[in-house]
């Protein structure tokens, strides 16, 4: 990455290309992860890829490139949800109402969510904690108490997750081949 | 893309997925993203079914299920087993040891039952022998003694492929035991024949063998019974 940057900083087109599509890849997946819109979300990482574009020649950044773009990233993020806020609380005031809304989420396609539900049936039958972690997460409990609930340790859990998703990601492709 | 460049930071990558790290985590692990092609090509690749398992009203409603079948499931089996199992090796728990003390408790109590039946099976008996070529030397059971009897008698002519009638008659004619196809003929020639207390009455009695094929008596002999 350093070799890139030098190079995109020397002018070289084809560098300075190479690491915004490194960037905004990254950038679209963390804020969909973030964002449950996805046009909206693909809207902000280009925005923040674009905000690094100007700057990135003249910036100082102390901490490495990759940190600080995450940083202009995640203020971006940051900037849209205080707009979203704003809106809603105007919006809300118009309406005599009060309550924080939660952004919509994408929704899935049936093809997708059939494949889905079938391979976590096969999962829990054999993995049944795994349906126990979704559970407790679905309710709101934290990874701690979720731990503690259990009656294992963050390694067990981390195992158990991984192991689980292995098994389910197997089975996804299968379905998709 | 060979492997993960910080393993310690990558086993956060389904918890990622699954929207379970907290904002913190969350940054560390997407600056782990930033570098790590390993990982960012897994949760790419996964991207849409983790977005679903994160919101997808239908997985959660089947999450759902599946944990109510696993509480129905703790209330019975599951309990018992967690309340008796250590889950690490080493740490008794106290309904653990009870079940070891049962399994040594179980054989011995196997030997105390076989002990207190045989005690109800061996009672003592009175005895008499019925010996052709000599006097015996007792040939009368007391009943007074309130004891079953055994007749032990000789039997020398005895084969192996043969079934025999014994009869044990009084005086008067009436069967006092009767044996068909008395099967006890031992190697030695010598026999026992029982005869319970209950069906003692004092009189003379004659002890028949009897050949049922060649048809003839082979051997007969006396004793009495007494009050």
């Amino acid at each position: 990455m350093d070799n890139l940057l030098a190079r995109a900083r020397d002018g070289d087109k084809s560098a300075e290309e190479e690491i915004f599509q490194h960037l905004l890849v990254r950038f679209r997946l963390f804020s969909r992860h973030k964002i449950g819109d996805h046009d909206i979300a693909d809207e902000i990482a280009q925005k923040a890829c674009l905000t690094i574009l100007k700057k990135y020649k003249t910036a100082k950044y102390t901490i490495g490139f990759e940190a600080w773009a995450y940083g202009v990233l995640k203020m971006t993020i940051k900037n849209h949800f205080s707009s979203l806020k704003t809106n809603q609380n105007m919006s809300l005031t118009d309406m005599g109402g009060g309550e924080e809304t939660i952004p919509a989420a994408a929704s899935t396609k049936p093809e997708l969510e059939r494949r889905l539900t079938d391979c976590l049936r096969r999962l829990f039958k054999i993995n049944r904690r795994y349906a126990r972690v979704l559970n407790l997460s679905y309710q709101g409990y934290e990874t701690d108490e979720i731990c503690r609930k259990l009656d294992i340790n963050r390694n067990n859990l981390y195992v158990t997750l991984n192991r689980a998703r292995t098994i389910l990601w197997a089975c996804l492709r299968n379905k998709m081949e | 893309m060979s492997d993960c460049i910080d393993k310690k930071t990558g086993n956060l990558l389904h918890l990622y997925e699954l929207g379970m790290l907290s904002p913190q985590e969350a940054e560390l692990f997407e600056k782990h993203l930033m570098r790590c092609e390993f990982c960012f090509g897994r949760v790419s690749e996964f991207e849409k079914y983790a977005a679903a398992l994160r919101n997808n009203p239908g997985v959660r409603a089947l999450a759902g299920e599946e944990e109510e079948a696993y509480d129905k499931q703790e209330t019975l089996s599951g309990r018992l087993k967690t309340y008796l199992w250590p889950r690490k090796p080493l740490i008794f728990k106290p309904a653990m040891i009870y079940v070891l003390i049962l399994l040594l408790i179980y054989p011995a109590w196997l030997g105390l039952r076989v002990a207190f039946e045989s005690n109800d099976r061996i009672r003592p008996v009175q005895t008499i022998r019925l010996v052709s070529n000599r006097m015996p030397f007792q040939n009368t059971f007391d009943m007074s003694s309130g004891l079953d009897g055994i007749i032990s008698f000789e039997f020398p002519p005895s084969r192996d492929d043969r079934r025999y009638l014994i009869i044990v008659t009084a005086g008067d004619g009436n069967e006092l035991v009767r044996y068909d196809n008395f099967p006890d003929i031992s190697g030695t020639g010598m026999n026992e024949l029982l005869i319970p207390r209950e069906l003692m009455k004092p009189g003379d009695y004659r002890l028949v063998v009897f050949d049922t094929e060649a048809d003839s008596t082979i051997m007969v002999q006396r004793f009495n019974i007494i009050e």
